[in-house]
């Protein structure tokens, strides 16, 4: 009966000691686990869906493996609409090494701009869930979540229209320049065309122009827009404006002008 | 009389080697929490009353175990083992909420699943407190049995 008892009591005793150094051992090396995210970077996939890549660095330098290493985010808008996610899955990060990985979020623009429209005139804050889950030491199941802003700059902040200027072109038409300006506040730059269609009181058009345009990220943007109008048109004109850009078509924006 | 002086002899030897033997087992526990309390003290401001968490545990199961080793010869040191093991089971459930240990410092929370660990420490101390029990029936039954002879 002793001795039974005694070497129960040995082996619960050996668990146990194994039990608290792995424990603590597996918690105090969670301290040497960094995660570094770097500036990311942004490009357009061939589905024109804006793909927002982050670097990411994992430095295990404690005394265990990571198993199933998961970084995952979720960006919804201020209604709380999801609208884009990405997930980036590391089966194994092995201590004292670093695991260098991309996680990509694509975020579909045209969906985006679409149900938000302001969005491409106000600049505004997209809330943003990241998740980051592991089994520290292979077997401790770990979760870190955490909220955060991002701003989101509009691509036609303070988009203006100038007064128009007239000049004799020829016998027949005038000249007509249309300063437009807008400040492309978004992290990707803006790539398309306006269409500028002008309309008589009558609502006839009465002529039409394309202009081609290129806006770096975080640049303003002013240019004219030229026209030929012919002579006897009213002075009283609207304007009618048509934006297409690669991922979305917008218009017309009316704009009236004159007495 | 030499009898007498031979048994409380005995009896001042043993008194002072259950005294040595919890002092040293209190030493080395102390000495253990020491430690621990140093390995674990980059994560304190993650985890505030972290320390304070531990040393509840420490001076509550210190004392049971003094108590449960000065009490040993008696059926007393079952009874104070198993409640050590009672101590054990329900502080670490409470105090880990239930193996799910959430925690939120600023805008990030934190989730660590312990149940496993939780699970296998339910199991052990639910041996440890069978095996006070079996002890101390043992004891009992001894008892007994030497009454009965005498």
């Amino acid at each position: 009966m002793r001795v039974p008892i005694r070497i129960i009591g040995i082996a619960t005793s050996a668990i146990w000691a194994f039990l608290i150094i792995f424990m603590v051992t597996a918690i105090y090396s969670m301290k040497d686990v960094r995660l570094n995210i770097g500036q990311f970077q942004n490009s357009m996939t061939q589905d024109n869906q804006l793909l927002l890549s982050f670097p990411i660095s994992i430095v295990n330098t404690g005394f265990y493996n990571l198993a199933q290493f998961n970084i995952s985010t979720l960006v919804l808008s201020a209604n709380g609409s999801m609208l884009a996610n990405g997930s980036t899955f590391i089966p194994i990060v092995v201590h004292e090494r670093t695991v260098n990985v991309t996680h990509d979020i694509t975020l579909n623009l045209t969906d985006l701009l679409l149900a938000n429209r302001d969005m491409l005139f106000d600049d505004t804050e997209l809330s943003t869930n990241m998740t980051v889950s592991m089994r520290a030491a292979e077997a401790i199941p770990i979760l870190a979540s955490s909220n955060i802003s991002i701003p989101w700059g509009a691509p036609l902040y303070n988009l203006r229209i100038g007064n128009p200027e007239y000049s004799i072109y020829n016998a027949t038409h005038s000249r007509v320049l249309v300063p437009l300006s807008f400040e492309n506040h978004a992290f990707f730059s803006l790539t398309g065309n306006v269409q500028l269609h002008v309309y008589n009181s009558a609502n006839a058009q009465v002529t039409q122009t394309t202009m081609d345009f290129n806006v770096l990220e975080y640049s303003p943007y002013q240019g004219n827009v030229e026209l030929y109008i012919p002579f006897g048109t009213t002075s009283r004109v609207h304007f009618e404006m048509f934006f297409a850009f690669p991922f979305l078509n917008y218009g017309p924006l009316v704009v009236p002008y004159g007495n | 009389m030499g009898i007498e002086d031979s048994s409380h002899g005995k009896k001042m030897r043993k008194t002072v080697f259950t005294i040595a033997k919890t002092v040293i087992k209190t030493a080395i526990v102390c000495i253990l929490y020491v430690i621990l309390s140093q390995v674990l003290a980059p994560l304190s401001p993650l985890i505030p009353g972290l320390q304070g968490m531990l040393q509840t545990f420490i001076i509550v199961y210190v004392a049971l175990m003094i108590v449960s080793n000065l009490t040993s010869g008696t059926v007393f040191q079952h009874m104070f083992g198993a409640a050590r093991c009672g101590f054990v089971m329900a502080y670490l459930i409470v105090s880990l909420n239930s193996g799910i240990f959430d925690y939120t410092f600023g805008s990030v929370s934190l989730m660590v699943d312990l149940r496993m660990f939780l699970v296998i420490v339910m199991m052990l101390e639910i041996l440890g407190l069978a095996k006070s029990v079996i002890l101390a029936i043992d004891f009992v039954s001894q008892k007994a049995e030497l009454i009965r002879i005498q």
